[in-house]
């Protein structure tokens, strides 16, 4: 029995509630969540937590040999909070279904006493392009963005350099970072010839990744490309999948306009990782000096969300406003979100699609459950659970909805008009495509963006004439569009666009 | 469903931007935008702003009459704020406990409410509800808050103490 788990969290009880207490809210939580009833994924996680929860403290011997394990424990603070802000706290009663929005936000435990200076330990693998079309400035910059990496580490820490065109070379092999002045000499001595074969310098950068892999560090890999790969691009998402569940996240950069977006987003979005890109070679050392700083300051690590709605209520999307907003998948559970830095929250934004005819009063709609690593305080798997509930009425007093979602809302519809042009061209839909990045433009100038706006005018123009995006415009707005949801997102100075 | 104002398109109630044309929805009118030209772009200094009106649902000042109102009958008892806190709970005369409210002419001991239960603070021009450390809780809108923690209070909210479902309004 694993006793450090805290299971009266998973049912909502006190340690001190009743045999009948725990039956009782067992049959509530259950009853939302059971398999036969709730089809969603986080429910069925989430389901068998509970019942393997209720197995031992819904037996009284098993709840006393339990109970007298934990005597021995010292009680977990509160490492995090998971507060969560709804678009309508009552909600009308009608005849369709309605959309409510939830912002939900992980907040660090500000009060807690930690070596707050101290970074945490990291393991860090950078996975470097090297194929021909790095020559130049590029590669000059990345060696440059190298070297600072090297002096931001320190013997705690453990760095490798994998290089990669054809195939994959191990520049530095992982390592405590003692002897700087060798690993720079090795960075110096890189040369860019070759094609792209992203999955060779992936497979390579994992192996060296888990040479030093440690649950108490942060087991990251940052893949920097400029180009497509070559080789089959399915090998590398199974393969970010192998690194999803051994809780090692993989960040992706693209450098230039003929990068595979798609793909780099999504191996950054299966490993709870983040997808940026650099559109100039200057960009390159700050974008990589920011991750290898953010990922030193986590607070916890391997953060991960599931979210169970009630068998009635619909998840439509999730997507994460901050840290490096970002869409994310709602069909694979539980949600990888990579670390929480000391000082910053997680934010997510839900959309859930309420049914017609509900009852009048309070009900749940949605339980959360957060884990993490609690790396400061070497507390591994720390979970918060939180229910969130609503009050249905028929008619309820107007209601404005709260700021923070008003703002994130606003800034988000801008992404997906985006995106939804994008579609309209995959699928032929020139005419509308063109309308869509007209209207974009517009609220883009009315958002204060008129750099932007000017691409998505460029753009639709060019869309009416030719029938296609240019890369560079199409990835200036998608990740454009992206970072103005969280402007205050750290490029190392601010803006992303150079 | 609500229909976009500027393009038309239907959308489920609750959302909140049209997802066609990016329009807020919950405003009732507003000036229409126009699709600029790219020569237009290069002239323009001027950026309209995204201008949403605020429902005055909060604000309370001196002319305010706050009243409360509770669910069986339907009486509305009128509040003075002149004093910070008015606090609402459950007579005890035997330790001469007095609160500003007294809910038990409204069955409070039956419905779970405590001698000292919440209170309703004026603070500026908001109106704000305090659990005083209740027993059985006070909640705003149906969420239990957490105690001593000030909550804003908006004209038709529903407060219960306890069991005591009540209603605060403004006029």
């Amino acid at each position: 029995m694993d006793h450090t788990q805290d299971l009266y969290s998973i049912l909502g009880v006190a340690p001190g509630a009743t045999g009948q207490e725990i039956k009782e809210r067992y049959r509530d939580i259950s009853q939302r969540l059971a398999p036969g009833i709730n089809t969603n994924k986080g429910a069925e996680l989430q389901f068998t937590e509970l019942e393997a929860a209720y197995q031992i403290l819904g037996n009284d011997q098993q709840r006393r040999t339990y109970d007298s394990l934990r005597t021995r424990l010292v009680p977990d603070p509160q490492f995090f909070s998971t507060p969560t802000l709804l678009s309508r706290q009552v909600i009308p009663l009608m005849g369709e279904p309605q959309v409510l929005y939830a912002l939900l936000q992980i907040i660090p435990n500000k009060d807690l006493e930690s070596a707050k200076k101290k970074s945490t330990p990291l393991n860090l693998v950078v996975a470097l392009d090297r194929s021909k079309s790095m020559r130049g400035p590029r590669l000059d910059r990345v060696k440059v963005a190298a070297h600072q990496i090297i002096d931001q580490l320190g013997e705690e820490d453990f760095l490798s350099l994998v290089t990669f065109s054809d195939k994959a070379d191990v520049v530095i092999s992982s390592q405590a970072v003692r002897d700087r002045a060798a690993m720079k000499a090795a960075v110096n001595l890189m040369s860019a010839d070759g094609g792209t074969e992203i999955f060779q310098g992936l497979s390579a950068a994992m192996e060296q990744v888990v040479y030093n892999s440690g649950s108490d560090y942060v087991n990251h890999i940052i893949l920097l490309t400029d180009g497509k790969t070559y080789d089959d691009e399915s090998l590398s998402l199974e393969l970010a999948d192998t690194a999803a569940v051994r809780g090692i996240g993989i960040s992706t950069m693209g450098i230039g306009d003929t990068w595979n977006d798609v793909f780099l987003d999504e191996i950054a979005t299966k490993t709870g990782g983040s997808c940026a890109y650099i559109n100039s070679p200057n960009a390159v050392v700050r974008f990589l000096n920011e991750r290898v700083r953010s990922l030193g300051s986590a607070f916890l690590e391997r953060l991960n969300i599931s979210l169970a709605p009630d068998p009635d209520v619909k998840i439509e999307t999730v997507f994460k406003l901050t840290p490096n907003p970002s869409p994310l998948d709602i069909s694979d559970q539980p949600l990888l979100l990579g670390s929480l830095e000391n000082s910053r929250q997680v934010k997510l934004l839900i959309q859930m699609q309420i049914p017609s005819n509900l009852s009048p009063g309070r009900r749940s709609i949605l339980r959360v459950r957060a884990t993490g690593d609690v790396l400061q305080f070497k507390r591994p798997q720390y979970k918060v659970f939180a229910d969130v509930f609503i009050q249905a009425d028929t008619n309820p007093p107007a209601e404005e909805p709260p700021r923070a979602i008003l703002e994130a809302l606003g800034k988000l519809t801008l992404y997906r008009m985006q995106q939804k042009a994008e579609q309209a061209i995959k699928e032929g839909r020139f005419d509308e495509a063109t309308r869509k990045l007209q209207n974009l433009a517009t609220r883009l100038m009315e958002a204060g963006q008129p750099e932007l706006a000017q691409t998505a005018l460029i753009e639709a123009n060019r869309v009416r004439d030719t029938h296609a995006l240019s890369p560079e415009g199409q990835k200036t707005m998608k990740f454009g569009t992206r970072h103005l949801i969280n402007p205050d997102d750290n490029h190392g100075e601010g803006d992303a666009q150079v | 469903m609500i229909t976009c104002s500027e393009c038309g398109t239907p959308s489920l109630e609750g959302i909140l931007y049209c997802e066609e044309c990016g329009n807020y929805l919950l405003l009732a009118s507003r000036p229409t935008t126009q699709t600029l030209s790219t020569e237009q772009l290069g002239s323009l200094n001027q950026h309209p702003n995204i201008n949403i009106s605020s429902v005055n649902v909060h604000k309370v000042t001196d002319d305010t009459l706050v009243s409360i109102q509770f669910n069986d009958n339907q009486e509305r008892v009128n509040l003075s704020l002149i004093k910070t806190d008015v606090i609402f709970g459950r007579k005890d005369e035997t330790i001469q406990l007095f609160p500003d409210v007294d809910l038990t002419p409204f069955g409070a001991l039956e419905k779970g409410v405590s001698r000292k239960h919440a209170a309703l603070r004026r603070k500026d021009d908001m109106l704000t509800v305090i659990d005083l450390g209740s027993a059985n809780g006070t909640y705003l809108n149906g969420q239990r808050l957490s105690p001593n923690q000030p909550h804003v209070v908006r004209d038709g909210d529903e407060v219960s103490f306890g069991k005591l479902t009540t209603h605060i309004f403004f006029k």
